[in-house]
């Protein structure tokens, strides 16, 4: 019988909009403009699929300034990342997490935290705890 | 971030739950930006309302937050929307202006005192005067022309100070980060446009603040379209412009250059020609104003177009043409009503409180361009993907009404 070997990870957050929460993870190793990547209708992010409820780890946010408004609705349409971790925070991303009351963190480890994400995580479904009270993101 | 006893109230939702969110906001992007304290704005002025730029989304924020009580705290002005009217009888969709005039009934309940891209041109801020601007050409005329403070306010940020009458302190607030870093010599510039100029020292400037020395501007209305061209490739909310900067004496004072520019008429040469080699056909659309015109250019303009028209005889022509002059409806007294009067049957439309940069002129069919303003020609061909051609408003005007254009002079 084969049994999983099951690691935990990590990583120190600077926690911008906060909040505790838990969720699968979702690792998106790029900028995201939530207008144009994002079907805002369903929750679905171009290429990455669903991000509703998840914990979305992205580089940050890039173009319009329309993206707060999308994060918004999304989040009135219970469409929202339960969470956002990003490399780069920028003021419109913050506006966004703000308004729709989603916690936001950024970390000065994101070289260990997408190296766990493109590694144990590339195989397999991982859930990550957010405690911004700590300035830790868990990630199982 | 510090925050005083009023702040603190409003933070913890004695003024309303609307305030409450929007100081939120405004303190945590202020505190991810290192600000130490927020600052007391005299005057917001929101951008991005236009129902083609912000969709749903947008209109449903707006909506929600005036229902949740948010109203202006401050003085607030907005930017113009999209064009409501029509060109040549071509309209946009009735659904879209419809979710329009909801975004426009939503800002006049929070309390928007008019719409306009110059609002420097109906409530000039007082020097030193701290502001929460969000439109790019008013920000920097704002701050380069009046020695006025603010920061380019981006997405709903300007609309969360106006509820509020805060905006975090950091940025151009600190009068340390107002000091230029590159420096422009700026040669001769025989008969150039200057907007086709700002492209230049903007793109070039980045987001770094430019000082700009030896040039001279003949009247407000260079400077205008100079600002708002340097906008439109740079981040920078301010220039400091020798002789035309309040304070520029005190802001160069022991700068000591890393990047200097020297640049002439070839400087702009290769910009110039993209917009020349662009072929017109089909329906025009002619436009001035980008930005608005202030009430003495609109004046001036109009009286020039009468004067064409009452001179031109049978050699007026303006089949498959219109001519828009976009402004602020405050400026529309009895005398220009009277002009436009004797321009209307030309197709002349003075377009108040609309942009045709923020509307969809592809939607309305229009298969070219021609403007005086490098700022609405650079967006317009990115943005509605219409070629363009940039004029003088002198030949602007001749080619309207006569099709007579000298070449010459771009």
């Amino acid at each position: 019988m084969c049994v999983e070997f099951k690691s935990r990870y990590e990583v120190r957050v600077r926690p911008i909009v906060s909040g505790d929460v838990e969720g699968e993870v979702i690792f998106i190793n790029k900028y995201i403009s939530f207008l144009g990547d994002l079907d805002a209708e369903r929750g679905v992010l171009l290429n990455h699929g669903c991000i509703s409820s998840k914990l979305m780890i992205f580089l940050g946010m890039k173009g319009s300034t329309v993206g707060p408004y999308i994060i918004y609705s999304l989040s009135k349409k219970s469409l929202s990342p339960s969470a956002m971790i990003v490399k780069e925070v920028d003021p419109l991303l913050i506006t966004g997490c703000v308004l729709s009351n989603i916690p936001l963190a950024t970390t000065d480890e994101w070289g260990k935290l997408s190296s766990i994400m493109q590694g144990y995580c590339s195989s397999r479904k991982c859930v990550g705890k957010l405690l911004c009270s700590e300035g830790l993101l868990i990630i199982e | 971030m510090y925050l005083t006893k009023f702040e603190e109230g409003m933070l913890n939702g004695e003024y309303g739950y609307a305030r409450a969110l929007a100081l939120k906001v405004i303190v945590r992007v202020g505190e991810a930006l290192g600000a130490q304290e927020l600052v007391e704005v005299s005057h917001a002025h929101i951008s991005g309302i236009s129902y083609l730029n912000i969709g749903d989304a947008g209109l449903e924020f707006i909506e929600d937050i005036v229902n949740a009580g948010g109203t202006a705290y401050v003085f607030t002005s907005a930017n113009p929307y999209m064009v409501l009217s029509d060109f040549l009888g071509c309209k946009h969709d009735d659904k879209v202006i419809n979710k329009q005039l909801r975004i426009v009934n939503a800002l006049n309940k929070l309390g928007v005192k008019f719409y306009t891209c110059v609002p420097y041109n109906v409530r000039p801020p007082r020097y030193g005067e701290h502001l929460a601007w969000a439109e790019s050409n008013a920000v920097l005329y704002a701050n380069s022309v009046l020695g006025a403070l603010s920061n380019k306010e981006g997405g709903p940020l300007a609309l969360l100070a106006a509820i509020t009458g805060r905006t975090y302190k950091s940025g151009v607030h600190l009068r340390d980060n107002r000091r230029p870093e590159v420096l422009f010599n700026v040669k001769v510039l025989d008969g150039v446009n200057l907007g086709f100029l700002g492209l230049v020292i903007g793109e070039l400037t980045g987001s770094k603040i430019p000082y700009i020395s030896n040039l001279r501007f003949r009247c407000t209305y260079e400077l205008k379209q100079f600002l708002a061209a340097l906008g439109t490739t740079s981040n920078t909310p301010i220039a400091i412009i020798q002789g035309v900067t309040p304070d520029y004496k005190e802001l160069i004072d022991g700068v000591e250059f890393e990047e200097v520019y020297d640049l002439g008429s070839e400087s702009i040469k290769s910009y110039v020609k993209v917009f020349k080699e662009n072929v017109l056909n089909g329906n025009g659309l002619y436009l001035v104003g980008c930005p608005h015109l202030s009430f003495n250019e609109l004046v001036g303009f109009l009286r020039r177009a009468v004067g064409i028209v009452e001179g031109g005889g049978s050699s007026i022509d303006v089949r498959g043409r219109e001519l828009w002059i976009t402004t602020y409806e405050g400026f529309l007294n009895d005398e220009v009503i009277k002009l436009v009067d004797k321009l209307s049957k030309y197709n002349v439309k003075v377009v108040v409180n609309g942009c045709a940069v923020v509307s969809r002129l592809d939607s309305v069919k229009v298969d070219y361009v021609v403007t005086d303003s490098v700022k609405a020609s650079s967006y317009i061909s990115r943005l509605s993907r219409i070629p363009t051609l940039v004029l003088p408003r002198d030949d602007l005007l001749s080619m309207y009404f006569l099709k007579k254009i000298n070449l010459k002079l771009m």
